[in-house]
């Protein structure tokens, strides 16, 4: 489904009440109260359109692991939303975020996807531009502008960037706070999912993509905290002895669900109650269910807090979302291969970008992500577990774009997109929890996705979010 | 048979190797276009590696293999036919309709009787429920067959798949 260009986007974004073309104001949309949200935001090209210049053009979005480009000269092609942006390293190890449109006249300057680059030249007349945006070079200059050329604001358009423990967040919005700002509360978390270790983490290779038949919102919400389909779309754990035991609900009371208010991220933390016994020996137990060695307990220990600490010995294995698009999974894993593994089970580490492909279609990037100083077997096997799970064929991922997509078409005709998608299980929020945001104990509850329609509903509608 | 060393093209392709071949793609493509997995489980070597690489553009050219959409051995593959033939599974319930379009294939030279190394060019086309749509996967496999108690055995394939963005949905069956 294209995108309409007739859409009249002046009249919806110089309305005060946001309302749609058909009246229907957009806090009509979602209902805190009701928990319940209209299904037509999965369809409706006016939404999606709102959507790219309220949100994505708005917030903080994830373009890039900083092991992609470890060299001065490197670049990735990307998008932030649909406006295709290069990634680059320049020669003071600076990362650059750059609107991939020449200032000449609009030609997409770097086409390919990546690689290492002196200046980037574009195609149409030779304009060059170097890894930090600059115009540097215009061809027969003299000839072509004989009275000179005011080069001054004529380099590639360049995006604020922010790097939070090696994941590259770009935003085009100069009123934002910074990415240190706005993940002040969620850094509590995010230093342990992403931050960990001295060394980091890497990616494995360069993502694999592709096109899912699902607004970008389907998958996004649910990995922000549905812990409820995993007992059923994912039944073939229980089924194949994977898992034994996968889908009996008492599974979801070993889970926490938390999440951030202030930036509609969610996930939800499986406990895995780690063995009886000293400190030791029970955070080398949570450092093996998280994919790490016995061996990185000591620097694990040294760098979480008394309070993160408590956080992660209840067990950190996890998927969620961060608001908009980028997701993420940590879990022991099957590796598919009964005999290999710690008795056939591996790990999986996954970055999973949702890429909006018009309202009805996404595309999905995905990178096994490894902690670098793990073994080179015991990163094979996480890359080989986060594949046989989470990559087009993967038998997770595999499930869950056919639900999705089903739901999809199901939401799309005129009756379809007058119902809603109803959240109405809650449960009550963990008291004593010590870390930041709304934890609550148990994952069929639907209070992640609720966060994430707050915050959507937010973007949406004021203008000062 | 002789050895095919230093065959040319049409001496390769009217051995009897080569009629082998054929006939074993075109039988393995009929046994999953009629979703007899299980069967076809029968036709890998217990050495199997299975590998479809994602492709993206370097400034060089096609870069490969420096990511992978699906890596698998004999006991994963194993493990992937038995979640599709009986376990619960949204992806291939109800099954795709799927034709494999088997053609250009080559046989290497470098084959022998025990030992057949070729490619083929697969197109494979997808349709599920009442969509009439189809996802087109056109693809270039290059094959390692080893000859097991008289019965030649996949241990080798690589698919190159021609995207760099599939356009799947999902892949939960063997290309």
């Amino acid at each position: 489904m294209s995108i309409d260009p007739t859409t009249s986007l002046t009249r919806i974004s110089e309305d005060p009440r946001h309302v749609l073309p058909d009246g229907t104001p957009l806090t009509e949309l979602v209902s805190l109260e009701r928990r319940s949200v209209a299904t037509r935001v999965m369809s409706d090209a006016d939404i999606y359109r709102l959507e790219m210049e309220r949100i994505f053009d708005k917030a903080w979005v994830f373009v890039a692991h900083e092991t992609e480009i470890p060299e001065p000269g490197n670049f990735v092609s990307r998008f932030i939303g649909e406006d295709p942006v290069i990634v680059t390293r320049d020669k003071d190890g600076g990362i650059n975020v750059l609107l991939n449109v020449c200032s000449h006249r609009g030609s997409q300057v770097c086409t390919g996807e990546s690689g290492t680059v002196k200046a980037f030249k574009c195609p149409y007349h030779n304009w060059l531009y170097d890894t930090r945006g600059e115009l540097i070079g215009v061809p027969a200059e003299k000839h072509a502008y004989p009275g000179g050329l005011d080069r001054t604001g004529l380099g590639l358009k360049r995006a604020r960037v922010g790097v939070m423990y090696g994941l590259v967040f770009a935003t085009w919005n100069e009123n934002a706070p910074s990415l240190e700002e706005h993940y002040a509360r969620s850094d509590f978390y995010y230093k342990m999912f992403f931050g960990l270790l001295d060394n980091g983490y890497e990616v494995t290779g360069p993502p694999v993509r592709w096109v899912e038949h699902a607004n970008w919102k389907f998958p996004t919400e649910n990995l922000s905290g549905d812990g409820y389909h995993l007992m059923y779309v994912h039944r073939f754990l229980d089924d194949l002895n994977l898992i034994p035991g996968w889908g009996n609900p008492a599974m979801a009371d070993g889970v926490t669900s938390v999440c951030i208010p202030e930036t509609g991220d969610g996930f939800q933390l499986g406990n895995f109650e780690s063995t009886a016994g000293e400190f030791e020996q029970r955070l080398a137990t949570a450092c093996a269910l998280y994919g790490l060695t016995p061996e990185q307990a000591p620097e694990v220990g040294r760098n979480l807090t008394e309070d993160q600490l408590k956080v992660f010995l209840n067990g950190v294995s996890l998927a969620g979302n961060i608001f908009p698009a980028l997701s993420y999974t940590a879990l022991p894993w099957p590796s598919m291969d009964p005999e290999a593994g710690f008795g056939g089970f591996g790990f999986l580490r996954v970055l999973r970008m949702t890429q909006p492909l018009g309202p009805d279609k996404h595309v999905v990037w995905m990178w096994p992500l490894v902690a670098k100083d793990l073994p080179p077997e015991v990163k094979e096997l996480q890359r080989l577990t986060a594949l046989r799970s989470f990559s087009v064929a993967g038998a997770v991922e595999s499930d869950d774009g056919e639900v999705l997509m089903r739901a999809q078409r199901a939401v799309g005709g005129v009756q379809g997109r007058q119902r809603t998608f109803n959240y109405q299980s809650t449960r009550p929020v963990t008291p004593g929890w010590p870390g930041p945001g709304v934890a609550r104990t148990s994952f069929p509850d639907e209070d992640n996705q609720m966060n994430f329609w707050a915050r959507w509903l937010t973007l949406m509608t004021d203008p000062k979010a | 048979m002789t050895s095919l060393t230093g065959a040319t093209p049409l001496e390769l392709m009217t051995s009897p190797l080569y009629a082998e071949y054929t006939l074993w793609l075109n039988d393995e493509a009929e046994q999953l276009d009629r979703h007899r997995y299980s069967e076809w489980l029968e036709r890998l070597a217990p050495d199997l590696h299975y590998t479809v690489p994602g492709r993206t553009d370097g400034p060089d050219g096609v870069v490969e293999g420096a990511s992978h959409h699906i890596d698998e051995t004999y006991r994963s593959m194993t493990t992937r036919i038995k979640r599709i033939s009986g376990a619960t599974n949204f992806a291939e319930t109800p099954r795709t309709r799927t034709r494999r379009f088997v053609t250009n294939i080559r046989l290497s030279p470098e084959s022998t009787p025990d030992r057949l190394v070729g490619s083929s060019y697969l197109l494979l086309t997808r349709s599920r429920g009442l969509r009439a749509e189809l996802e087109m996967v056109p693809c270039e496999r290059t094959d390692e067959l080893v000859r097991i108690d008289g019965q030649l055995k996949l241990r080798r394939r690589q698919v190159l798949v021609d995207q760099a963005t599939l356009g799947l949905v999902h892949l939960a069956t063997p290309l």
